[in-house]
């Protein structure tokens, strides 16, 4: 399995942070993965809605994953509203075990950074170099 | 393993054909305003019956005494407010069970497949659509016929990829029974393309999958 | 912050450092204090109030105060496990329930979260942040932080160590040199739980050391922005050494850099510099 990019989308729907980790999908302005996560955002809370079975009295979850033709994204979703959205390729394997370390490295480099403002574009090289590396173990 | 819910969408964006099978969630019949015959066999809205009656417009009516229950079931669903419906339907307009009509349900549904669509479109740079999403609830598997038909089915989220069983469904019973039939007019904008034998294939082939239960 | 404090040269007796009725008889209000609970509180201020000696009335005012209340408050937050007799006791073998009921002689699993540390000290930065207009201040804040906590600390490892020998006094270095190596070790493995990497004499001039961490446990998951980038968090460790140092009776400037940018390999290793006062190299010279 080969990690395409990662994206963090906030919890009003902002993207925080996104990098590509692969050449294997084309590289877009940074406008056009503002928009898209925008975008993910909003199909996230309309799946929601569309359940075809809900279990009364539990709240419906919205998109997970998605799968296109050799790859597909996941969402995970942390209880605090923000959103990772890891882009793979196809087959993928222990895709939840990589979501939970992302969030361990997310509360570890950002939350527990003075210098970050929540809700805000994340700005740390901690982050950066910490995920560079799983990512790369991950491809390697 | 099951199967929730079958969409149909063609070209021009609308929902021309709906069947469901096990979804537990209320929905509604669209306001009449909104009502195009020949897509679903919920319960037409009263005041359509009355025009029925009335001015003996031609509406396909429900051969499936299953029809029926699914309308029971969603009743029961909505807590009671509507298990008088049946009797009342012609009296109290007010007790419709809860749920989305269905016109914005599959406009949601639509809106989803679209936005996501494009998305996987512009991220990988091809042309080429996502085959299926899923959430903690339920699986979403899309098939797009060359022509633009976009065929749509929901099934519990552990199912693998249920493509095939739209391709089979498009092959056979789609046209077999519209595509085929000179009395579905298969470009039209204010009909669907239900007709009795269409829905009696594509129920017997939904039965008769592994994963249907 | 820049007076230091002296350093009791007669050592008060194990009696008086530790029974509560010596304490509270320190204050005028305290005094009516008859419960016997030992309190965290109590325990942790009454090494202050004997070993440091002078500028600290207040401090045992307070602690008796705080002992008073928390005694009641402890009992209704942590129910009757707070039955332990005074902190010298070291054959009291109950079972504690909670952090704060365990006596504070003993060093081993008094470890807290690294979580809840990060986040509270990340607070605090950011507190500081809020309210200081240059890098240079908001390092003067977080050392005046450091400072504070660094004169706690040496009372607290030196008590330990006191009671770990079993001694009857606490035991002190005098000369520079043990000091620093002092700090080096036991300060920083209290502190950060290992020692520091390094502890360098400068090649530039007599009067400076260095005390080398590579990844401090304080300040690993700070990335500090590009445009304050001469900010480095681990002030408060300076501080922290120099509260220490103070303690012992050695005043110096110390300050933190950052030389990550120098070493690869270890992108956080952060230098505290010492650069002792004038005083400290003749008081050298002369025990030489």
């Amino acid at each position: 399995m080969t990690i395409h990019g990662l994206w963090v989308i906030s919890k009003a729907g902002g993207l925080v942070f996104s990098r590509s980790y692969s050449d294997v999908l084309p590289p877009q302005p940074v406008n056009t993965i503002l928009t898209l996560a925008g975008i993910l955002h909003g199909i996230h809370a309309i799946t929601a809605k569309l359940d075809p079975a809900p279990i009364p009295g539990t709240p419906t979850g919205g998109l997970e994953s998605f799968e296109a033709e050799g790859w597909g994204g996941k969402v995970f979703l942390t209880p605090t509203g923000t959103k990772f959205v890891v882009l793979h390729s196809l087959p993928q394997s222990g895709l939840e075990e990589l979501m939970r370390r992302i969030y361990e490295i997310y509360s570890d480099a950002v939350m527990k950074n003075p210098f970050h403002t929540p809700e805000m574009p994340i700005n740390s090289a901690l982050f950066d170099t910490k995920l560079q590396t799983l990512m790369s173990s991950m491809n390697a | 393993m099951t199967i929730y819910s079958l969409y149909i969408f063609d070209r021009h964006c609308d929902c021309v054909y709906y069947q469901d099978w096990h979804r537990t969630s209320p929905i509604r019949s669209p306001p009449i305003t909104n009502f195009k015959p020949g897509v679903h066999r919920l319960q037409p809205p009263l005041s359509l019956n009355q025009l029925n009656d009335n001015q003996n417009i031609h509406v396909r009516e429900s051969i499936f005494s299953e029809n029926n229950n699914v309308i029971n079931r969603t009743s029961l669903v909505s807590n009671g407010t509507s298990i008088d419906q049946n009797q009342n339907t012609k009296q109290n307009k007010l007790s419709l069970p809860k749920g989305l009509p269905f016109d914005e349900e599959s406009k949601l549904v639509y809106g989803v497949i679209l936005s996501l669509r494009n998305m996987v479109k512009k991220l990988s740079g091809r042309e080429e659509a996502f085959t299926s999403y899923s959430t903690s609830s339920y699986k979403l598997h899309l098939f797009e016929t060359p022509t633009n038909y976009r065929f749509v089915l929901l099934s519990d989220p552990s199912s693998d990829s249920l493509r095939f069983v739209l391709r089979q469904l498009y092959v056979g019973p789609f046209l077999e029974f519209v595509i085929r039939n000179p009395l579905i007019n298969v470009d039209s904008r204010t009909e669907g393309i239900d007709n009795d034998q269409f829905r009696a294939a594509v129920d017997r082939h939904v039965k008769g999958l592994s994963m249907f239960s | 912050m820049s007076q230091s404090i002296g350093y009791s040269t007669t050592p008060p007796t194990s009696s008086s450092r530790f029974s509560l009725p010596s304490v509270s008889s320190l204050t005028s209000s305290g005094s009516t204090s008859t419960n016997n609970n030992a309190s965290l509180y109590s325990n942790s201020q009454n090494p202050s109030t004997s070993t440091i000696n002078n500028s600290n009335r207040r401090e045992s005012a307070r602690s008796s105060i705080i002992q008073q209340g928390s005694s009641s408050l402890q009992q209704q937050l942590f129910g009757s496990s707070v039955q332990s007799q005074g902190g010298s006791n070291q054959q009291n073998q109950q079972q504690y329930t909670s952090i704060l009921d365990r006596p504070l002689n003993k060093s081993k699993s008094s470890e807290i979260s690294l979580s809840c540390w990060a986040f509270l000290f990340a607070e605090i930065v950011s507190y500081s942040q809020s309210r200081v207009d240059s890098v240079t201040d908001l390092e003067r804040r977080l050392s005046t932080l450091g400072y504070e906590v660094g004169q706690r600390i040496l009372s607290l490892v030196l008590l330990r160590n006191t009671q770990a020998s079993n001694l009857k006094d606490p035991k002190r270095e005098h000369r520079l040199i043990p000091i620093l190596q002092f700090i080096h070790t036991q300060i920083y493995k209290y502190v950060f739980g290992k020692p520091a990497d390094g502890l360098e004499k400068s090649s530039e001039a007599d009067d400076e050391y260095m005390l080398i961490l590579n990844e401090s446990p304080l300040t690993q998951f700070i990335s500090v922005p590009k445009d304050m980038s001469d900010l480095s968090c681990e002030s408060f460790t300076a501080g922290l050494v120099e509260g220490v140092l103070d303690g012992l009776d050695v005043p110096a400037r110390v300050t933190a850099h950052w030389v990550g940018d120098q070493y690869p390999d270890q992108p956080q290793r952060t230098v505290i510099l010492i650069k002792l006062d004038q005083k400290v190299m003749d008081r050298e010279e002369a025990l030489r």
